[in-house]
């Protein structure tokens, strides 16, 4: 382990039950929406995780700050692993860790206003001491995160979609957190509202220092923000590397059909391009072997036999039986 | 060119507690046969109000107020019940985006199309069944003979939205409104899914209005693009016009504060403020608010859609002298 990494995840299992409940005749079954991710975050790096709904990239981001506990495995926070934790401890544990939710509408609380919003999480660490003072706090933090004092004594739904993800950011920094987990953050969002937020989200992870976990379907975005980015499929991991490098010149089928697949707003550069075939294989049932085979234009024999492992040379790894070079 | 829909000042009227607002005002636009056109624009912006109001699919608070919509020829907002029931469908079509609330969860998707059939063609049953089958086969559903028999629920977005876009070319329509396709879709089957629009509108030469907020959508599939803000066309260009040299300040932001892909840039262009409400327009000029470089002028002048080169026009007083309030 590097001793830059804040965030380390270690060969995470996460299995849901699918069982009904209260329905006895019917077979217990499992799928497994993460099966065997290790990485690592540094302090102050932005680590994207990409991949299409159903590949297991917001369980992951809710495993790294202990919402959801895995079946196997284990994630440490600053050289300390979470599953070993207290319930105090855990507590303490948690204003070092905080999370944005995709939907700015439903992640904020109807009856509260805006100041009390950012407030409750003071209040309940007990951080200061007077109400009032959390109260000020609250204040401040919104307006580092542009919401003018005049409209702090506001309902969430007084707001628009892009100043309520900016109380949301504003909640989350309350406990100075040093991770914070952006679960599609901007994908609920205008296009004219998006760059705002991911200009604020930059802005105060250069004056706060904060390593992110961004979590997003969205590759221009992803490409921006991120140094390092993380391309999923199924729960398993594709290809971990430089964002650069990897946008640059993917190794694994699937990340270079990813981004051939994303609409280029350039008309110039329009092309007849390979389109990936078929649709994403069942998590209940995944293909044998290479979880990707089943849509994978390069496929051979070996990869419906054999799962490729992780191939791990420096920073750059990838799951392929036949990468590109 | 021969037009296939031409729409002459169209403004609708939709009743709210906040009083009458304008989300369709005045909008003038022309499809051409085999033409691909994009309206593009943020949330609230009238795009789908402007297609629903020329379906006369409008809710019951929504009222047009003026204009005309010319298909082959004959006004569409003066018909009645029954004349617009043998358009939809038959003649023109709609694709939405949620393809599981456009589709009866209590039927076969088979049934559904072939319904459509034997209304509209007056098709046998057998008849119409093997045709469905025909169909799914041309918009890429596997096994399309079993998929026949089977419910929404139980086919994944991309089968489904695979299926609305066969019941909206069954009838061989003249002109397909496409409201969002693939906004509920990952990329990949996005891909897939504009792929086969272009392909189907190629083969039976179908005319498409394409309603969607990406830019990356707009550049690959249409020739020409209107863009809406606050339910007014302020700018209208063919794409690659447009996105070589944009020529409204709003179409100007909304390129620059795109992330692209290729390329890492410092900062992200903003377009401050956020989406206008409808109920509470300035007076200039809509944009003026969020505009780098409004002037005084804007605040009091209404700008004209004025003609800038053969095939364009921009609503901006750099091109046009305004009207008075």
């Amino acid at each position: 382990m590097s001793n830059l990494a804040f965030v380390k995840a270690d060969s995470l299992v996460k299995e849901f039950s699918i069982k009904p409940e209260g329905i006895s005749f019917m077979r217990a079954a499992s799928v497994q929406a993460v099966s065997g991710v290790s990485f690592e975050i540094n302090r102050g790096e932005t680590f994207a995780l990409v991949g299409e709904s159903g590949c297991g990239k917001s369980t992951i981001g809710r495993l790294s700050i202990g919402l959801l506990k895995p079946t196997s495995g284990s994630v440490y926070i600053d050289g300390i692993e979470l599953g070993s934790l207290s319930g105090s401890d855990m507590k303490r544990m948690r204003s070092k860790m905080q999370i944005i939710f995709q939907d700015p509408y439903s992640s904020l609380n109807p009856r509260m206003r805006a100041l009390e919003i950012v407030a409750e999480p003071l209040l309940a660490h007990k951080v200061y001491s007077s109400r009032a003072q959390a109260m000020q706090e609250s204040m401040h933090l919104l307006e580092m995160c542009g919401i003018s004092s005049s409209l702090a004594s506001r309902y969430a739904h007084q707001f628009s979609g892009g100043q309520r993800q900016r109380i949301g950011i504003a909640r989350a920094l309350a406990l100075r957190p040093q991770y914070i987990v952006c679960d599609e953050p901007v994908s609920a969002l205008d296009v004219s509202i998006q760059s705002q937020i991911i200009n604020l989200l930059v802005e105060l992870q250069e004056m706060l220092q904060l390593s992110y976990m961004f979590i997003s379907h969205d590759l221009s975005v992803v490409r921006y923000i991120s140094d390092r980015v993380c391309v999923m499929f199924l729960g398993k991991v594709c290809e971990i590397g430089n964002t650069n490098e990897i946008f640059g010149s993917p190794r694994h089928p699937y990340t270079k059909l990813l981004l051939e697949a994303v609409p280029k707003a350039d008309p110039t550069q329009r092309k007849d391009k390979d389109v990936l075939l078929g649709d994403m294989p069942s998590p209940i049932n995944p293909p044998s072997g290479c979880r990707f085979h089943t849509r994978c234009p390069y496929k051979k024999g070996i990869c419906s036999e054999l799962e490729p492992a992780l191939e791990i040379k420096g920073d750059r790894s990838v799951a392929c039986h036949f990468p590109f070079s | 060119m021969q037009s296939v829909l031409e729409i002459k000042g169209l403004t609708t009227h939709i009743k709210t507690k906040a009083g009458t607002i304008v989300p369709v005002n005045g909008v003038s636009l022309s499809v051409l046969k085999g033409e691909i056109v994009g309206i593009v624009g943020e949330s609230g912006c009238g795009k789908s109000m402007m297609a629903m109001s020329v379906l006369q699919l409008l809710p019951a608070a929504g009222k047009i107020v003026d204009g005309q919509a010319l298909f082959e020829g004959a006004d569409l907002l003066g018909m009645n019940k029954r004349q617009m029931r043998s358009i939809r469908g038959d003649k023109i079509s709609m694709v939405f985006q949620e393809p599981m609330s456009s589709l009866n969860p209590t039927m076969k998707v088979g049934k559904q199309v072939s319904e459509s059939l034997i209304l509209h063609t007056k098709a046998s049953r057998a008849e119409a069944k093997e045709r469905t089958v025909q169909i799914f086969q041309e918009v890429g559903i596997p096994d399309a003979q079993r998929r026949y028999n089977s419910y929404p629920h139980q086919l994944s977005g991309g089968l489904r939205q695979r299926v609305m876009i066969g019941l909206a070319l069954a009838l061989k329509p003249a002109l397909m409104i496409a409201d969002e396709p693939t906004t509920a879709l990952d990329v990949t089957i996005e891909a897939q899914i504009l792929k086969l629009m272009k392909g189907m509108q190629a083969a039976s030469n179908t005319s498409i209005i394409l309603i969607t907020h990406n830019l990356g959508i707009i550049a690959e599939l249409c020739s020409y693009v209107y863009v809406m803000y606050a339910g007014q066309i302020m700018e209208q260009a063919p794409v690659f016009e447009l996105f070589a040299e944009p020529k409204h300040p709003y179409t100007q932001g909304l390129l620059k504060s795109l992330p692209m892909l290729g390329e890492h840039r410092e900062k992200l262009h903003a377009i401050p403020g956020s989406v206008p409400n409808l109920a509470s327009l300035p007076p200039g000029c809509s944009f003026c608010p969020r505009c780098d470089i409004a002037t005084s002028a804007c605040y009091t002048l209404k700008p004209g859609l004025e003609k800038i080169s053969e095939a364009r026009k921009a609503r901006c007083l750099l091109y046009s002298k305004g009207v008075a309030l």
